[in-house]
C-alpha cells in the first residue's frame, strides 16, 4: 500500500504546478514581447528561451522530500515497506548540456537522508548520469530525466557502494530569463548487492523524491 | 559567451568529479560487504521504554516472588514479563518504598539491592549519616537492621575515635546464599589533605551480626569488586587480588598467581563473575580470565571488561557476554562482547542475542554494568543494565531480550 501511496504522492506533487495555474494566475503572467522590445528581467517568449538547442547548459538545485518506499529481500522473496524509515530529505546538484534539440545529457550528484525509528540514519549519495528530455509551453517547462551510476550510502556506520538508477521528471515555471522553478519527482532504485558468501544479505530498495528545484539557463 | 559556457562547463565537471572522489573516499573506506542495510533497517525497532529507566543508570535486577526488580538510584519493580510483551499491566515499573531511617519511604537513595535466598536487602542513604540496612522477605514491609560496627582506623595516628575517619557502606553482595558488604573507612589522619580510603569486606551472619571477613589485612587497600560462589568455595575479588574459601567468612590467601590466574597480580580486577559452570575475571585493561583457560585479551583498545554471564544459545547451546566499560581514552561506544570464551566478537558483529541493528541503537552506546537471566534452556529473559547517563533521551538503563528455547526476539527492548 505504502509504494502507490507515496507514487500517488509524488505524481500529485508534479501536476501541481499544472493544475494550479488557474486562468487568474495566467492572467498575471508577463506579457511576451519581442526581443528587442524585451526589458532583461523579462520573461522571455518561448521563441526567446525554451528551444533548448544544442550548445545550451543548464545547472540545477533541488532540495526535496525522501520517502521510502519498499525494499525486496531475494534471498527470501520478501518484501518490506520500509515502515522502520521516517520521511527523509533530499539535496541534488546537477548540470545538463543540450546535445540535441530539448535533449540534454549531463551529470547529476545527490543525498539523501532517513531517519529510523530506532535512531539509526540511512544516507544515500548517488552519483550519475543523466539524460533528459525538455519541453516548453511558455511560461512553463517540462523535462523527463532518467539517471545511471552508483550510490554510496551509510548506516549505523557501516558503509556500502552499490549500483543507483533514477528515473522521473519535473515541472517548472520560467521566472526569468535565466531561472526556472518547479518541483520534480523521481523514483529512485536502490539495489543493494554483496559478493559471496554474503548475497543474502541482498536487497532492492526504491524512494521516491519529491522536490523543490531551481534551474539556471547558462 | 560560448566561451563562458565552455569554461563554466570545464569548472562544473571538475567539481562533480572533486567531490565524488572526495566523497567515494571518505565512505568507501568503510564499505562493509558482510552487513546488511535493509535487512538491519527492517529489524529495527522503536524503543518504548519507561520514563524511570531514561537517561538513568541501572546498576542491577533481578527476581524476587513473580516481580523484576530493578536498582537505579531507586528500587523499581514489574510483574514478570518477556521482551515481547505489550500490556501496560506488565511493563510499567512501580517504585518500591523502603524503610529507611524508621520511615516507610519513596524519598531514597538506593546506594545497593540483592537478593540472599527469600529476602532482599537494600542499602540507602545519601552520604555516612544517612545509611541504612533493610531488608524485606515480601518486597512490602520492611524491617531495618544494624550495620556493621566501624572498625578501628589503620593510622597510628588515630587512637580509638572517629575524629579523623568516617565510615560508610559502599556495596552489598549476594554469594551463595551469603550477604555481604563493603565498608570504607575514609581517613584523613594519613594521605595528607585528600585522606586514604580503607576498604573492609564484612559478612552478615543472621545470629551474630556482621563479622569482618577474616584474613583481610592484604585486601584493605584496594576497592571491592565482588563475591561470588561456585558451588564449593566463595570467591573474594578486590581490585588488586583475587581470594578463595569454603569458608563463607574466611579468605584463604592469594590465589591471583596460580592457576589460569597466574598473571592476575600484574592486572587491576573490574568485575568477578560465576556462570555457566565457570569463574570469570574481568579486568581494566581488557582482558578476560576463566578458571579453565588461557586468559584472553578481549578488547582490543584495552577497555576495562565488566560483568560476564552465560546465556542459552542454538549452536552452541550456550555463549557468554560480557560488558565492558570505557576508559575514558577511548570514547568509541561500550556494549558487550559475545560468543564462546577465546573467540568472543562485539555484539554488533555476531548477533548473538541481538540484531545488529538493534544492538547499535540502544546496549551498544553506555557501559554496561550488569546482566541478569531468568529462565533455563527452553525459555527465559535476559536484562542488561546499562549506564546512558544524562545524554540522550534516547538512552534508557534497563533493555530486555528473550529466549524461546531456539531463538532469542528481535532485540533489545528498552524498560
Amino acid at each position: 500500500m505504502k509504494p502507490f501511496g507515496a507514487a500517488a504522492i509524488a505524481a500529485a506533487l508534479l501536476f501541481i504546478p499544472i493544475s494550479a495555474l488557474s486562468a487568474e494566475d495566467q492572467q498575471t503572467l508577463p506579457a511576451m514581447s519581442p526581443v528587442a522590445d524585451a526589458p532583461a528581467d523579462a520573461v522571455p517568449s518561448a521563441a526567446q528561451s525554451s528551444p533548448f538547442l544544442p550548445g545550451e547548459q543548464t545547472i540545477g538545485l533541488a532540495v526535496g522530500l525522501q520517502i521510502p518506499t519498499f525494499a525486496y529481500f531475494p534471498s527470501y522473496a520478501t518484501y518490506n515497506n520500509l515502515s522502520n524509515l521516517y520521511l527523509g530529505g533530499s539535496f541534488s546538484f546537477s548540470y545538463q548540456y543540450f546535445v540535441e534539440r530539448g535533449l540534454a545529457i549531463g551529470g547529476n550528484i545527490a543525498g539523501a537522508f532517513n531517519y529510523t525509528i530506532g535512531g539509526n540514519t540511512v544516507f544515500t549519495a548517488p552519483l550519475g548520469f543523466t539524460t533528459s528530455y525538455w519541453w516548453s509551453a511558455m511560461p512553463l517547462e517540462f523535462s523527463v530525466l532518467a539517471e545511471a551510476g552508483g550510490y554510496l550510502s551509510r548506516y549505523a556506520d557501516d558503509g556500502m557502494l552499490g549500483l543507483f538508477a533514477k528515473a522521473g521528471g519535473g515541472a517548472y515555471w520560467r521566472i526569468a530569463p535565466s531561472w526556472s522553478v518547479g518541483l520534480q519527482a523521481y523514483f529512485w532504485f536502490v539495489p543493494e548487492l554483496h559478493v559471496d558468501p554474503y548475497t543474502s544479505l541482498d536487497a532492492l530498495a526504491g524512494y521516491v523524491e519529491t522536490s523543490v528545484g531551481a534551474v539556471y539557463h547558462l | 559567451m560560448r566561451t563562458t559556457r565552455r569554461a563554466f562547463a570545464r569548472a562544473f565537471t571538475r567539481t562533480l568529479c572533486a567531490t565524488a572522489v572526495l566523497l567515494a573516499s571518505i565512505l568507501a573506506a568503510s564499505c562493509n560487504n558482510d552487513y546488511a542495510v535493509y535487512q538491519n533497517v527492517a529489524k529495527e525497532q522503536k524503543q518504548n521504554g519507561t520514563a524511570v529507566f531514561q537517561e538513568t543508570i541501572c546498576t542491577n535486577a533481578f527476581r524476587f516472588g513473580n516481580n523484576y526488580y530493578a536498582a537505579t538510584s531507586k528500587l523499581y519493580r514489574s510483574p514478570i514479563h518477556s521482551s515481547t510483551d505489550t500490556a501496560a499491566s506488565l511493563i510499567s515499573w512501580a517504585l518500591v518504598p523502603i524503610n529507611c531511617l524508621g520511615n516507610l519511604s519513596s524519598s531514597y537513595t538506593l546506594r545497593a539491592a540483592v537478593v540472599v535466598g527469600g529476602t532482599i536487602y537494600t542499602l540507602t542513604g545519601d552520604d555516612s549519616s544517612s545509611v541504612a540496612l533493610s531488608f524485606s522477605t515480601d518486597g512490602n514491609s520492611w524491617t531495618s537492621i544494624a550495620l556493621p560496627p566501624t572498625p578501628r582506623p589503620l593510622s597510628t595516628n588515630v587512637v580509638s575515635n572517629n575524629i579523623h575517619s568516617s565510615f560508610t557502606l559502599d556495596a552489598l553482595y549476594s554469594a551463595g546464599g551469603q550477604l555481604y558488604a563493603e565498608g570504607n573507612l575514609y581517613d584523613t589522619s594519613t594521605g595528607g589533605a585528600v585522606g586514604v580510603s580503607y576498604y573492609y569486606l564484612y559478612h552478615y551472619n543472621t545470629s551474630s551480626g556482621w563479622n569482618i571477613v577474616s584474613n583481610f589485612s592484604n585486601i584493605w587497600s584496594y576497592p571491592i569488586r565482588g563475591v561470588v560462589y561456585d558451588g564449593t568455595n566463595y570467591w573474594f575479588a578486590s581490585t588488586n587480588q583475587l581470594y578463595s574459601s569454603t569458608d563463607p567468612a574466611g579468605l584463604v590467601g592469594d590465589v591471583s598467581q596460580s592457576g589460569n590466574f597466574w598473571s592476575l597480580s600484574s592486572k587491576t580486577i573490574w568485575a568477578i563473575s560465576y556462570t555457566g559452570g565457570h569463574l570469570y575475571v574481568s579486568t581494566t585493561d581488557g582482558n578476560l580470565y576463566q578458571d579453565s583457560g588461557y586468559p584472553e585479551q578481549v578488547d582490543s583498545s584495552a577497555r576495562p571488561l565488566t560483568k560476564v554471564i552465560s546465556v542459552p544459545f542454538s549452536s552452541p547451546s550456550s555463549i557468554i557476554l560480557v560488558g565492558t566499560d570505557t576508559n575514558n581514552v577511548n570514547t568509541a561506544a561500550c556494549g558487550y562482547y559475545e560468543g564462546t570464551f577465546g573467540s568472543l566478537d562485539i555484539g554488533s558483529s555476531s548477533q548473538d542475542v541481538s540484531s545488529s541493528a538493534v544492538y547499535s541503537t540502544t546496549v551498544s552506546v553506555f557501559p554496561v554494568e550488569n546482566f541478569f537471566y531468568d529462565g533455563n534452556s527452553t525459555s527465559g529473559n535476559l536484562f542488561v543494565c546499562i549506564a546512558p547517563g544524562y545524554t540522550s533521551t534516547s538512552y534508557y538503563g534497563l533493555y530486555e531480550v528473550t529466549w524461546n528455547g531456539t531463538s532469542w526476539s528481535n532485540g533489545w527492548e528498552a524498560q
